[in-house]
């Protein structure tokens, strides 16, 4: 089988697209890295801003 | 320019989360809120040489407060000039050069204060510094959208949120990093500038690694846009040049200037003003803690007005601002007399919130009037309105303030007619949002033009 073919065997058995749907998937666990690693500066900042902010209230 | 940062290579392949986007979306704009917290280096920058007290050579206050005016000038020049360039190019080279400029300029800073020399810190913060503002600001906007068409308030609500949490991060930080690096020699400054320099460079170029670009043609799974068109939601697109030529840029411009302006004039003199209509019952402390307090609604406010916008529509909710935010200012003056405090921080920070909500919700309008296609230019262009509220609106207040002093009105009451004008003020924004309408389709780019037009390519596949 010569490569013209055997690229057009792999694009026919969809083996191309698989590996680039596993390639590019992007994981749970990629997802909640990157939401903690921009929530908890922001957590800590919203905690800072609101421990001055008691100083109205006392 | 390196393939490492072309529209292709960053161009989503399938199963990409588009939940993603909005992380990168918030590193850039959560390092460059801290803009807004730079206040807090105002003091130590005031006694470089004396280190314990200020020294005749020290540089003055009135000095230190160009620092954040040229900033935000040169936010606005740069995102209106650097919009159109980051439709061309893409968000993550936009991103990548903001993170060098906005780290960067801090460098250059640290040098000024090292050297002493004031020009410095004005070219490092001011200028480099400022130009990274603009640019990080209007980075992932049109690419927030792409992602987001069922929900675009929603998304864009989420990263300019950032900008407004990035000084809830900035202050408490700059204030740790000086506190660390304060001694005999030095008041911590210049260390502090290195470092978070450093810091918001990595974290900047984390965003700018993550962000991604939809595929042409793209839409959420399952969504399908609703049948039945609304229209002030355009299906076309207007270039950015052409968007200049149309009434609707110049009233939404005037939208967001006249908001803008009753918000930050206000805010920038919240602490002063509830000492003084509460005289006596107010600490400095309490009012550092009312702006704090304020600060939280104005953050909050991006992310919730934004998102009830995709329900209620762009134009309905800047209805709600100017019409519940003039009744909300009248009231202010009234609750001031009867010295009703709760009513007062209540009324204050529903109105800081729909201030906030004011600049979130403001991508999206424009996405809706102009098409997504230009959106991050053209949001650029129109952030010259912000740069303009900046100075109308403290000047305004502090104005009137000094005249109705002058004319012998107590201080407690001084801000009275200050409540009156800026009601006024939005009435004027309601009348411009009511004349809003959908752009004539003579400013609807053809089919043919996309590929032709300043080498951007076509990227949704209209």
């Amino acid at each position: 089988m010569n490569s013209t073919n055997w690229m057009a065997f792999i694009r026919r058995t969809g083996i191309e697209e698989k590996e680039m749907k596993q390639k590019s998937k992007t994981g749970v666990l990629t997802l909640i890295v990157f939401w903690l690693y921009v929530a908890l500066p922001l957590l800590w900042g919203v905690a800072s801003t609101l421990k001055k902010a008691m100083a109205l209230f006392n | 320019m390196s393939d490492f940062f072309c529209k292709s290579r960053i161009t989503a392949g399938p199963g990409f989360n588009r939940w993603l986007v909005p992380p990168a979306a918030l590193s850039v704009h959560l390092c460059i809120g801290q803009a807004y917290a730079f206040s807090v280096f105002n003091d130590p920058l005031t006694r470089v040489i004396g280190i314990s007290a200020p020294a005749a050579e020290d540089w003055k206050l009135t000095t230190l407060g160009w620092i954040f005016s040229l900033a935000i000038v040169f936010l606005g020049l740069s995102a209106a000039f650097g919009g159109k360039w980051l439709e061309k190019v893409g968000p993550r080279l936009t991103m990548f050069v903001a993170a060098c400029c906005f780290g960067g300029g801090f460098w250059v800073a640290a040098l000024g204060v090292y050297l002493h020399q004031i020009w410095l810190v004005y070219l490092g913060y001011g200028v480099i510094g400022g130009i990274g503002l603009g640019l990080g600001y209007v980075s992932p906007v049109s690419t927030l959208i792409k992602w987001f068409p069922d929900r675009r308030g929603m998304a864009t609500g989420m990263a300019i949120m950032g900008f407004g949490g990035g000084a809830m991060i900035g202050a408490p930080l700059s204030v740790l990093l000086m506190d660390a690096f304060k001694s005999a020699q030095s008041v911590g400054v210049m260390e502090a500038f290195l470092l978070m320099g450093c810091l918001y460079f990595v974290s900047m170029l984390i965003g700018a690694m993550t962000i991604r670009i939809p595929p042409a043609d793209w839409r959420p799974p399952g969504w399908t846009p609703p049948p039945v068109a609304n229209k002030m939601i355009s299906q076309n697109h207007v270039h950015i040049d052409q968007a200049l030529k149309t009434p609707q840029f110049y009233l939404l411009w005037l939208v967001l200037c006249l908001n803008v302006t009753a918000g930050i004039g206000v805010l920038g003199q919240a602490s002063v003003m509830i000492q003084e209509m509460f005289k006596g019952s107010v600490t400095p402390a309490a009012a550092a803690g009312f702006v704090g307090l304020l600060s939280l609604f104005n953050m909050g406010g991006r992310f919730f007005w934004s998102s009830a916008s995709d329900y209620l529509g762009r134009k309905n909710t800047y209805f709600i601002f100017f019409v519940v935010g003039a009744g909300l200012y009248a009231l202010i003056p009234r609750m001031g007399m009867q010295g009703n405090m709760a009513m007062f921080v209540g009324l204050y920070a529903l109105i800081m919130s729909m201030y906030g909500g004011g600049f979130a919700t403001i991508p999206a309008y424009l996405a809706d009037i102009f098409g997504t296609r230009y959106v991050g230019g053209i949001h650029g262009r129109l952030l010259t309105a912000w740069s303009t509220a900046g100075v109308l609106g403290p000047v305004l207040v502090n104005y009137i303030r000094e005249y109705q002093i002058g004319q012998g009105v107590a201080k407690a009451d001084a801000y009275n007619a200050t409540m009156y004008i800026m009601a006024g003020i939005l009435a004027l924004g309601f009348i411009c949002n009511l004349l809003i309408r959908p752009v004539h389709e003579k400013h609807h780019m053809k089919h043919d033009e996309f590929d032709e037009l300043d080498g951007i390519y076509p990227a949704d596949g209209h």
